[in-house]
């Protein structure tokens, strides 16, 4: 039987145009099999509900300063409560070790500090995630 | 450039030097790697080694001397020995006030608009918060998280107060309104500021026109207004500053951003300038004489690890730029003609995030070829770029950097030094010729909109972006620290902290304060002459060009926001994404 295609959205805020490495993180996905859906949000819910929508298994947001803490809250409780446990999320970016100790205890899958590893690695970390 | 006896003699020394390179790569010496093909990030070939013949061809006058059209080796006769190299590093973070503290410390390490005067104020060039950019204010809810992380956060009169507290803005180097779709609110805000905006004759104050920026295969894509909007507020913009400002000049060139997207010397060069001339062509329908409008444009250029290739593409900048203004547009004004690159700044994607302390050497050997190219200003980056806000430490390694390259070098004392070189002529001629070639491309293509609005523009920077990550990622483009010579100990770097709760918290306060201080209705009534303003940019352009930024002086002093004005340009023009 073939595997199942793994989903995964992509997004940044409207307000941060540092796009190059997550455009190049989604072709690295593709190039890998994986099905794409790229945005931008204006606010964080419009995540979350176009995860829904599109019923993806991963979400995967990228921060250049400008909100991470928050908005990650914000995503790990909207999918806490609209019961969309499932739905897994992963974060990389400009991030201290201490945040990432704290985005894990939230709950985040996996999360990429600066430097860490290749890119090219990634879709291996997405399916070992997805299952 | 050689006579026929001195070609001949050329010949004769380019065959003995093969000759002799042939016995060199039969050598089976195992102490000798084999000689492979080299290019620049252009895709230009790097010779092994470059002589005479290369540059046979080089017009005489295409070189020049420093300071004449086509300026290839400087705007002026001597540059640093009368007017020393200025230092632009941005910085900005959390509230005004935190901001101006860190501009004292700067001061008092020596931080200087030119390097080395110790007589002049600190330059100021101020990095700005994400929704300041947008063109939010702090308490809007889509603001929330952002404020003061990543810049400083500005939306009154009163912020820039603080942020300039103890600077005569008249004497020193200011880039106001940063990278922002809202520079039109906030450049008012600081017009206001300094409440005689003619006193600015004085200061050389840079102002940014990134209205531009969703032209920002700068970092891929932005959302900004549409391209047309965008070019009618550029010219806004340089007409109202050409008429009231005359020593302020404006970046508009930003090969910078699109260089770290990704793009290769060649496409900086020729997007930027085919940006400028779409800019500068509806200058002339609006009426300006494009002679004084091309002269207020200054280019904000990319330095990389990719040295020759960067010295000479910096040459080919101001060669190209000359040319285009004179045969595409037909300036004849020497300071339309000749392009300042004020300022050139060290890539932020040259440092890693690993081994960051190699940083400092890499920062100092792309601030190196700015100054041999003979740049106006440098932007030196601080080594913890990849990681966080510049902390103390890395910011003063910025500013030290900057002083030893002036102080300590015989460089400043020579313009120019490698004009003539074999090498550095011979590439510069080689990227303006590429330069050309796209920019005809642009042109067949069916002119700069065209060309950005079919996505084309933007597939270049893409795909080149692209390839240079896959390298890096591969392992095939080395950096030192993160994919070659990496080991396993990695200290734990203190990075510099996000605002705190307490800094948000005032910033938000105090903005609420100032809307429920002022009078609401003159507010409202200046708020209206904005949207009438902007509504005229839309339907009745270009009769309309000019009256924008009156309207948000005025909106300002009327204690209007920086957030009030940037919704009322979104509202009318629309914001969103344009890049085809």
């Amino acid at each position: 039987m073939a595997e199942k295609t793994i989903r995964i959205l992509l997004s940044k805020t409207t307000q941060d145009g540092h796009e190059s490495a997550l455009r190049y993180i989604a072709q690295t996905l593709r190039d890998a099999g994986m099905e794409v859906i790229y945005m931008r949000h204006e606010m964080i819910n419009e995540v979350v509900k176009t995860a829904q929508e599109e019923d993806v298994d991963v979400i995967g947001l990228q921060y250049y300063g400008g909100g991470m803490m928050y908005e990650v809250t914000s995503v790990m409780n909207m999918l806490k409560n609209g019961n969309m446990d499932d739905i897994k999320v992963v974060v990389g970016g400009t991030i201290t070790p201490a945040e990432k100790k704290a985005l894990l205890e939230m709950g985040v899958a996996e999360v990429w500090l600066p430097g860490q590893g290749r890119v090219l690695d990634i879709p291996d970390v997405i399916k070992g995630i997805v299952g | 450039m050689f006579s026929e006896e001195q070609l001949k003699k050329a010949q004769e020394m380019e065959e003995r030097w093969k000759e002799n390179l042939d016995q060199m790569k039969a050598d089976p010496s195992p102490m000798l790697t084999p000689l492979k093909p080299a290019k620049g990030y252009s895709g230009i070939e790097l010779k092994p080694t470059y002589g005479p013949l290369d540059i046979k061809d080089i017009p005489l006058e295409d070189i020049g001397m420093p300071g004449e059209f086509p300026y290839t080796r400087g705007n002026r006769p001597v540059h640093y020995q009368m007017d020393p190299l200025m230092y632009s590093s941005g910085f900005g973070f959390n509230s005004p006030e935190e901001t101006a503290e860190r501009r004292n410390f700067l001061h008092s390490i020596g931080q200087r608009f030119h390097i080395g005067r110790d007589e002049e104020p600190p330059s100021h060039v101020c990095v700005i918060d994400l929704p300041t950019q947008y063109g939010l204010d702090p308490d809007d809810p889509l603001a929330q998280g952002k404020v003061g992380d990543c810049g400083t956060s500005i939306s009154t009169i009163e912020d820039l107060k603080l942020l300039y507290d103890g600077l005569d803005p008249e004497k020193t180097l200011i880039l106001a309104g940063g990278c922002s779709s809202n520079v039109i609110a906030l450049n008012s805000m600081f017009a206001h500021y300094v409440t005689d905006i003619r006193k600015l004759d004085l200061a050389k104050t840079i102002q940014v026109t990134i209205i531009m920026y969703h032209h920002g295969w700068g970092n891929r894509d932005h959302a900004s207004y549409p391209p047309k909007t965008a070019t009618k507020l550029s010219v806004e913009t340089i007409k109202f500053y050409t008429e009231n400002v005359p020593k302020c000049h404006i970046v508009m060139d930003h090969g910078y951003d699109v260089a770290e997207a990704g793009s290769t010397p060649v496409i900086e060069i020729a997007f930027s300038i085919a940006n400028c001339v779409a800019v500068l062509e509806e200058c002339a329908k609006a009426g300006m004489d494009v002679n004084k409008a091309a002269a207020k444009i200054v280019a904000h250029p990319h330095l990389n690890m990719n040295f020759l290739e960067t010295i000479a593409k910096l040459r080919a900048w101001r060669r190209v730029w000359a040319k285009t203004m004179k045969e595409k547009l037909g300036c004849t004004s020497p300071l339309a003609l000749r392009h300042d690159l004020h300022p050139g700044q060290c890539a932020g994607t040259a440092l890693p995030s690993l081994e960051i302390h190699n940083n400092i050497i890499r920062i100092t050997v792309m601030a190196l070829a700015g100054m041999l190219a003979d740049i106006e200003a440098v932007w030196v980056a601080s080594y913890d770029e990849a990681l966080c806000i510049p902390t103390e430490d890395a910011v003063k390694m910025a500013v030290r950097t900057g002083q030893i390259l002036v102080e300590e070098t015989d460089i400043p004392h020579v313009t120019d030094p490698l004009g003539g070189s074999y090498c550095i002529e011979a590439l510069t001629s080689r990227i303006e010729e590429e330069a050309y070639r796209t920019l005809k491309k642009i042109d067949d293509l069916g002119g700069y909109y065209k060309a950005w609005e079919s996505g084309w523009m933007r597939g270049e920077v893409e795909r080149a972006g692209n390839e240079r990550m896959i390298k890096i990622d591969r392992g095939e483009m080395v950096k030192v620290g993160l994919n070659k010579y990496k080991t396993e100990d990695v200290s734990p770097y203190q990075a510099f902290s996000r605002p705190s709760e307490e800094s948000v918290k005032r910033i938000i306060e105090r903005v609420q304060k100032y809307r429920a201080d002022r009078d609401q209705t003159k507010t409202d009534i200046a708020l209206a002459k904005v949207r009438e303003a902007c509504l005229r940019i839309e339907h009745n352009w270009p009769e309309s060009c000019g009256e924008l930024h009156q309207a948000c002086i005025e909106a300002a002093r009327a204690k209007a926001t920086a957030g009030e004005m940037g919704k009322i340009f979104r509202e009318v023009f629309g914001f969103g994404y344009y890049s085809g």
